[in-house]
């Protein structure tokens, strides 16, 4: 139970961390870079990447927490009909299929990090080396493959869970 | 075992996950990542999971949905959605079912400010429903054009589902926007003279509302100076070529922040919940576009989309059967997904069925709006109704379900017309990008 909720608990400091500093900054770059545009004939010519890389740490800084707030899209109709059994091994299904995905990405991100040092990988215009944002979804991969191996063991061994429990990791 | 064979074992797969309630992303995500290592190897398979994530993570069209996302949360958080409907209330509560006319009214406004559907409903359905309970309105009336009212601000632009649409289509979002305006204007007057013409005939369902003077009316016209800013800014600016989508979505949320600042309405739990919410449903939605890229590329290789397009445009059948096939299915599953699942899962099949049998693609992003529009009222998932069942308990289900009949038969009524004249969604865009 420890561990669920430490990690329930670093998957929402992730996500605050993660929307609370790039979601504003790329509406801010986008707006400065706009009105330089068009006031000073002068755009920011790093915006472009700065903001995919923003965008990048928003989208995977989330996704935990996605998961630990159950907001992932699915179909309910007959797996609230389901009895325990049958739900404990919808329940596994689905932790094994996000758990290969993530374990997958994981696994990916960081074997592409040695290259990316080796290869110098940077933006055109921002001289930002990309290797830290690989292995920052590296570790985002790597600790969603933990909530779903969690996932698996409660599923299987765990009590039964109650419908409306929009928490999948324990207590916040 | 050859490639289409593996393709069908795995839309079968796909469709028995997603059946017991795997999230649809990681059932995509999972079959596609199987199939595809049958098919191409697995260290290919590996390569292609982080490329594409990264891709679709990293992609600066993208930004738009996170950005338009976070500007219906701090319109909705900085309460510019009770201004509008106070002003309207103004000016049309005192027409036969005034309050459901000025929910309509109201929601349609506050659609060309956010796109965000349940955000509408919540917000309208507890600034009204209580003065309709004061003016003793018909519960299904009140109840259900509440419902369907929410659902004008994913068809009236911003729309986060045009933009999901476009992106997933690589159909011009700007194109998309505009096609929105006419559609989304019509069926909002539809709803309105719904309304009024029941009301007319059997007053008891919505009594007249209070009555306030010219002077009062014209005052409290400034309040819809923050909306009308707004929506000028971005659709302006996206009409007049003047900002990209992209672009103009973080020049909205500058916007709205704008406004909050000059209405004194920012505070830190407003803008910190704005951020949390938006970051989790976009992070969401991306999961599902990672998910459909992965399953996409797996259902190019075995050949099953091209076979379902074949099947389909040498069917026999002409475009029009077809396209009331598509409004049978997309009811069908309506009942059984929500509004992402249905577009994420049919896109693949029927977007390329669709092109072949020569129909527009903007024309056919405002249909799949309109479909979703009423899987989002309709039974058994209907979230509209369930976001106006948590506003007002004492009405049951099954009432508002039945109150949001008439307007789901005056949607099926207007696909019909945008079929028969294709002209309501793309004349405007025809004005504004071929001039």
């Amino acid at each position: 139970m420890k561990i669920m909720d430490f990690v329930a608990a670093l998957s929402r400091r992730l996500h605050l961390a993660a929307t609370l500093v790039a979601l504003p900054a790329i509406a801010v770059i986008v707006g400065v870079d706009v009105m330089l545009r068009y006031v000073f004939n002068a755009p920011l010519t790093w915006s472009f990447e700065a903001n995919e890389l923003l965008l990048l740490v928003a989208t995977f800084g989330a996704m935990p927490y996605v998961w630990t707030r159950n907001r992932h899209i699915r179909m309910e109709v007959l797996y609230r009909a389901m009895g325990g059994p049958a739900r404990r091994l919808a329940d596994f299904i689905a932790a094994l299929a996000g758990g290969i995905f993530a374990v997958l990405l994981s696994y990916r991100m960081a074997a592409q990090i040695g290259t990316m040092i080796r290869d110098n990988e940077s933006g055109e215009y921002l001289d930002v080396q990309y290797w830290p944002f690989s292995a920052f979804i590296s570790f985002i991969g790597a600790l969603m493959a933990v909530q779903f191996i969690l996932r698996a063991i409660e599923a299987l061994f765990g009590p039964e869970r109650v419908d409306d429990d929009h928490s999948a990791m324990g207590t916040e | 075992m050859d490639p289409s064979t593996i393709g069908v074992i795995g839309v079968v797969f796909l469709l028995a996950f997603i059946a017991i309630g795997v999230p649809i992303a990681f059932s995509m995500a999972v079959v596609g990542i199987v199939g595809t290592s049958i098919i191409v190897g697995f260290p290919q398979t590996v390569v292609q999971i982080g490329l594409n994530s990264w891709a679709v993570a990293s992609d600066f069209v993208l930004v738009a949905l996170p950005m338009f996302i976070l500007m219906g949360q701090l319109v909705f958080h900085f309460r510019i959605a009770e201004d509008l409907y106070e002003t309207v209330h103004k000016w049309l509560g005192r027409l036969p079912g005034g309050l459901a006319i000025t929910a309509v009214v109201s929601s349609a406004g506050f659609g060309a400010v956010t796109g965000v559907s349940a955000a509408s409903v919540a917000t309208m359905g507890a600034m009204t429903m209580p003065e309709m309970r004061r003016y003793n309105y018909d519960d299904r009336l009140a109840t259900g054009s509440l419902a369907i009212s929410g659902t004008l601000a994913i068809l009236i632009p911003p729309s986060v589902l045009l933009v999901f649409y476009g992106i997933w289509t690589e159909t011009s979002i700007g194109r998309l926007f505009i096609a929105g305006i006419v559609p989304g204007i019509l069926l909002s007057l539809s709803f309105v003279l719904l309304i009024y013409i029941r009301c007319v005939i059997n007053p008891k369902l919505g009594p007249v509302g209070p009555s306030y003077s010219w002077t009062e009316r014209f005052r409290s016209l400034n309040k819809l100076l923050p909306v009308i800013a707004i929506f000028v800014i971005v659709i302006g600016g996206i009409y007049l070529g003047i900002v990209t989508p992209t672009e103009a979505s973080a020049i909205g949320v500058l916007g709205v922040l704008l406004v909050g600042l000059l209405m004194r309405r920012i505070t830190w739990p407003a803008l910190r919940d704005s951020l949390i919410d938006t970051g989790i449903t976009s992070s969401m939605i991306f999961m599902i576009i990672i998910g459909g890229h992965i399953i996409s590329r797996f259902l190019v290789l075995t050949d099953v989309t091209s076979g379902i397009v074949d099947s389909i445009s040498g069917s026999g059948l002409d475009r029009y059967t077809i396209l009331f096939l598509f409004v049978l299915m997309y009811l069908v599953l309506g009942a059984i997904l929500d509004i992402w699942g249905m577009i994420i899962l049919t896109m693949p099949f029927v977007f390329p069925a669709v092109m072949a049998l020569d129909y527009d693609p903007v024309w056919f992003g405002i249909f799949v709006v309109l479909m979703t529009e009423m899987a989002m009222v309709t039974p058994p998932i209907g979230i509209n109704v369930y976001v106006m069942h948590g506003i007002a308990p004492e009405v049951k289900l099954t009432d508002i379900f039945r109150g949001v009949m008439p307007f789901v038969a005056l949607v099926l009524v207007f696909v019909a017309l945008l079929a028969a004249f294709p002209e309501i969604a793309l004349w405007l865009p025809s004005v504004a990008f071929d001039r």
